[in-house]
């Protein structure tokens, strides 16, 4: 689908386009390349994950993306639109409707209940009334919070928050979900709920959600794994896995360990060291 | 719509009760402070627009009916009657003096005393006098009855002239103080200038040119100076202006300025400690104007609450201070009304500006951040 291109040259297929996309922060002797020259290409109703090390610049790169931070350079297109050539008075409008966040803490405004919460995202787009509060309340039911409609956040547990949240991003009916870190605030029960509603925000609504996270349970519903490292994907075949924390690391680079004749990586001698403590309590090399 | 700027408020209601309660404090100081300032600048007209004449006329450079400095001889009332279109002509004597229940004490009263004449009767009905003094009797307002203590039959003094009290009334009021009567026989020798009176009240004949008439009278006899009703109000409620408006306007300056203060104080802090909210709002959409919007609306709405309560408070302090202190007069005006509710919405406005630009600065990138 790639190779076809539309009259206005937008590839077919293609909701996400990243090119030569660079954030440079600071200047001088101090500027730090954040992101450098990232390519990306992301096709409607895919999910891809970023995953990558602390300080990777995986959540630069969300903002990026969703036209919340401007980059030193390149370009970011969504559906056709190069949002990065467009006034900052501008991107709320692509905020508004063609990409939905999804926050690590869940970022509820708290003086607003459950409904309340979602139909804002509804209002600051211009839909007021019993059709934007039916449209909350709909969303909120399809997601299991039925229940749920006139509770302040803090009386929520953190699932309900996170899905709350889908919700809101959901709300404007964009094509585009980021999510950052949706998982990590979330117990492994929720944490798995909050998958499954994301791949099928993907599956069954044609959505394409580009998914930050470390957590590796991500990569069961995930269509692409992309890791980020300084700044750059690396080709993840190449990669190798430390069994401690799970992260990708490069062989060249890794801490190195032999046991009962299989050699190890390690992103760290922490990593390594708890693993000569206890190789029985580390992660299924296969998972 | 998702009342935001409502919720914000209500989520922490100390802040709001502070906030309104600052305003409404401003408001209640500038309602009252205006309430007081056109309380005694009614009263300042009173006297000269209760009088049943078309002009008054006084010793020329003293027009003041308040203090009674004007002092005109005894042989310029035939020659006003003698100024065509002169109908009638009444002699008042008038000076503010202290009257007490003891020889030189006491506070200052507006003194009058009205000689037999054409208007005799008609001006003590428009002065709120029932029955004229007879010499050696006083009739007092309820405000100085009530400041010295006296009742009918009682003596006072006005410096060291015994008098009795004739009767307590509601008399007409001079802007700075209340008024009493004394008998037009005593009030020679207590003014200290037997062939003179103070004031002349006017008619004029049926068609006359009232200012025609009041021109003739200047030009006939040097020395006068004849005013309209409403002149001679003015020329009084100018004194009143000049003495009083700067002080007015200094204490609704400051009160404005506290008002405005506090609405700003408490509607930047919420606005700081609400900056990820704002950061979420502008991540999922919201347009500068819509932020601006929030924070505005809030500022709005406390300055409303406070003018409200403001108002109310104003409203129930001024009967408390006419109670207390009957000296006191309290003048509510729509139109004062009006201006300090425009007042409220611009201490609203200027509040707003410094969270404003808050909102506008904030970063959406940051609610990223755990």
């Amino acid at each position: 689908m790639n190779d076809h291109q539309d009259a206005g040259g937008r590839q077919e297929g293609v909701i996400l386009e990243a090119l030569g996309l660079t954030k440079i922060f600071g200047s001088g002797a101090s500027a730090v390349r954040a992101i450098d020259g990232v390519e990306l290409e992301v096709r409607r109703g895919e999910i891809v994950l970023v995953m990558g090390p602390s300080g990777s610049g995986k959540t630069t790169l969300l903002t990026m993306i969703g036209g919340l931070l401007k980059p030193t350079s390149g370009a970011v297109r969504i559906d056709g639109y190069d949002i990065t050539s467009m006034k900052e008075s501008e991107l709320h409008e692509v905020r508004r409707r063609l990409v939905g966040f999804i926050f690590q803490v869940f970022n509820l405004l708290e003086p607003l209940n459950v409904r309340e919460n979602v139909e804002v995202a509804l209002n600051l787009a211009g839909k007021n009334g019993r059709g934007a509060r039916g449209k909350a309340e709909g969303i909120l039911r399809d997601l299991g919070l039925g229940e749920r409609l006139h509770f302040r956040p803090n009386s929520l547990s953190g699932g309900e928050k996170q899905r709350v949240s889908i919700a809101r991003a959901l709300a404007n009916d964009p094509q585009l979900i980021l999510a950052d870190e949706p998982t990590a605030n979330l117990d492994s029960k929720q944490g798995h709920d909050v998958v499954t509603l994301l791949r099928d925000i993907a599956k069954k609504q044609g959505r394409t959600v580009i998914i930050v996270s470390h957590d590796h349970r991500i990569r069961e519903v995930a269509d692409r794994v992309l890791w980020l490292e300084d700044g750059r994907f690396k080709d993840i075949g190449r990669l190798e896995r430390d069994p401690n924390c799970g992260m990708g690391i490069e062989p060249e680079r890794a801490h190195v360990l032999t046991h009962e004749g299989r050699t190890y990586y390690f992103c760290s001698a922490g990593c390594r060291r708890e693993f000569e403590e206890d190789p029985s309590g580390v992660l299924d090399d296969s998972s | 719509m998702v009342p935001i700027a409502r919720r914000y408020l209500l989520s922490d209601r100390i802040r709001l009760a502070i906030s309104a309660g600052g305003v409404a404090f401003a408001v209640l100081l500038i309602v009252l402070i205006l309430a007081l300032y056109q309380g005694i600048f009614d009263r300042a007209g009173r006297l000269a627009t209760a009088a049943p004449s078309d002009l008054w006329v006084t010793q020329a450079g003293a027009p003041d009916p308040s203090h009674g400095a004007s002092i005109l001889p005894e042989s310029v009332l035939g020659r006003i009657q003698g100024v065509p279109g002169v109908a009638a002509a009444q002699p008042l004597f008038a000076r503010t003096m202290q009257v007490g229940s003891a020889p030189n004490t006491g506070g200052f009263a507006f003194v009058m005393a009205l000689p037999e004449g054409p208007l005799q009767t008609a001006t003590a009905e428009a002065f709120g006098l029932r029955s004229m003094p007879s010499k050696g009797q006083i009739v007092l307002s309820g405000l100085v009855a009530d400041d010295i203590g006296a009742g009918r039959g009682d003596t006072v003094y006005i410096g060291t002239q015994t008098l009795e009290v004739a009767d307590v009334s509601s008399l007409v009021e001079s802007a700075f103080s209340a008024s009493v009567f004394v008998s037009a026989r005593d009030a020679p020798a207590l003014f200290g200038h037997p062939d003179a009176f103070s004031f002349a009240l006017v008619t004029t004949s049926p068609g006359a040119d009232v200012e025609g008439v009041e021109a003739e009278i200047e030009n006939q006899i040097p020395g006068t100076n004849a005013l309209t009703r409403e002149e001679f109000a003015d020329s009084t409620r100018r004194e009143v202006q000049e003495g009083f408006l700067p002080i007015v306007a200094v204490l609704i300056a400051v009160a404005f300025v506290v008002g405005l203060a506090v609405i700003a104080l408490t509607i930047y802090t919420s606005t700081v400690e609400r900056v990820r909210d704002y950061g979420v709002l502008k991540a999922v959409g919201a347009s500068p104007r819509q932020l601006f919007a929030v924070v505005l609306r809030q500022s709005v709405v406390v300055a409303l609450i406070g003018f409200a309560s403001g108002s109310l408070l104003a409203y129930v302090a001024g009967k408390l201070i006419q109670d207390s202190v009957p000296e006191f007069a309290t003048l509510y005006r729509w139109q004062d009304i009006l201006a300090v509710f425009g007042a409220a919405l611009v201490m609203s406005a200027l509040a707003a500006i410094v969270p404003m630009r808050r909102v506008a600065r904030v970063d959406p990138a940051t609610v990223f951040r755990a």
